[in-house]
């Protein structure tokens, strides 16, 4: 669907036509999910979340004046019902501290990863991703999968587009320290056991 | 340092592409438009201001007038039109308000606050039911 059909599906909502609205929730329904799964790392929750999300949007729809991209200006919701809710849960992560990593160290850690099988590769990293803090897991799906701007990304966290870089960096280091953490337990349980 | 950042940047990417992007459960779309149906009829019930902001506007403008008038032109009130008027009907409006500088500055203060606060307030709550 273009963004010619984005438009057309506001005016139809704001003509009245409730059910076009369905089309609108079709193509995000997606985006907003994971944006909120991300952040909760709870499916239930996310989906609550992400359903609010969409009323809110249909609240406000009139007031989109497409000064962004209507995907931007959605997720920007997402994001921050889905914070809202964090708050209210109270369900800030632990802060992993953050190493600085050389070539060789980057090296070895790849290493280790192609030496895993493929199952054990996708867990470890799904475990790792999970014990990154929220908004360095959220930037990271941004850059990697949203394929969003640096500007974009700043206008949806609301900050500028230079701390978003930053936090950016911060959460490949973290997640990297994190990795080597979890392969270097995974390798001694494997070579001295649990005992 | 920048061949590192480089090679962490490519490390993640590749980490990034086991952690695929999970699919919204099968009735989402239904669940909401489910939910829209008691928010669209809560929007005939939007609020409308009694009176539009134009007109307190105006109201504002002729008050800070008025008031502005008086203050310029404290003299001019004494004798006036309304004491000649007033002189000539039975009503005993002998009401002469010497108020003493504090109050006069007390007053003004209140209502310089009261109008900062409007808007800080205004701002405050604008933000606060902002999506």
């Amino acid at each position: 669907m273009t963004p010619t059909n984005d438009q057309s599906i506001i005016k139809a909502v704001a003509n009245g036509d409730t059910l076009a609205y369905a089309q609108l929730v079709d193509r995000y329904k997606d985006l907003v999910f994971n944006v909120a799964l991300k952040l909760l790392q709870h499916r239930e929750e996310a989906e609550e979340v992400a359903q609010d999300t969409f009323i809110k949007v249909f609240k406000q729809l009139s007031s989109f004046k497409g000064q962004s991209k209507l995907s931007t200006w959605i997720y920007k919701i997402a994001y921050n019902n889905s914070l809202d809710r964090l708050k209210k849960n109270k369900k800030y992560r632990n802060d992993v501290p953050i190493d600085g990593f050389t070539t060789e160290r980057l090296k070895c850690v790849d290493n280790a990863l192609e030496q895993l099988i493929e199952a054990e590769k996708q867990q470890l990293i799904k475990n790792s991703l999970a014990q990154l803090p929220e908004d360095y897991r959220l930037v990271l799906q941004m850059f990697y999968f949203e394929d969003l701007s640096l500007q974009e990304m700043a206008e949806i966290i609301n900050i500028e587009a230079n701390t978003v870089k930053v936090k950016l960096f911060r959460a490949r280091k973290k997640l990297a320290t994190i990795l080597e953490e979890t392969m270097q337990q995974q390798h001694k349980i494997m070579y001295y056991g649990t005992g | 340092m920048e061949q590192d950042e480089k090679q962490l940047d490519q490390l993640i990417k590749k980490v990034m592409t086991y952690d695929t992007p999970e699919a919204a459960p099968a009735d989402f779309t239904s669940k909401v438009m489910a939910q829209l149906q008691p928010v669209k009829t809560s929007a005939v019930t939007t609020h409308k201001p009694l009176i539009p902001t134009i007109a307190w506007i105006v109201i504002g403008v002729l008050f800070v007038g008025v008031a502005t008038w008086i203050m310029f032109n404290a003299d001019a009130t004494k004798g006036g039109y309304l004491q000649q008027f007033m002189a000539g009907t039975d009503l005993p409006l002998q009401w002469n308000f010497n108020g003493s500088k504090t109050l006069f500055y007390a007053v003004l203060g209140l209502v310089a606050m009261l109008g900062v606060q409007i808007f800080i307030l205004k701002d405050y709550f604008e933000k606060r039911l902002a999506v």
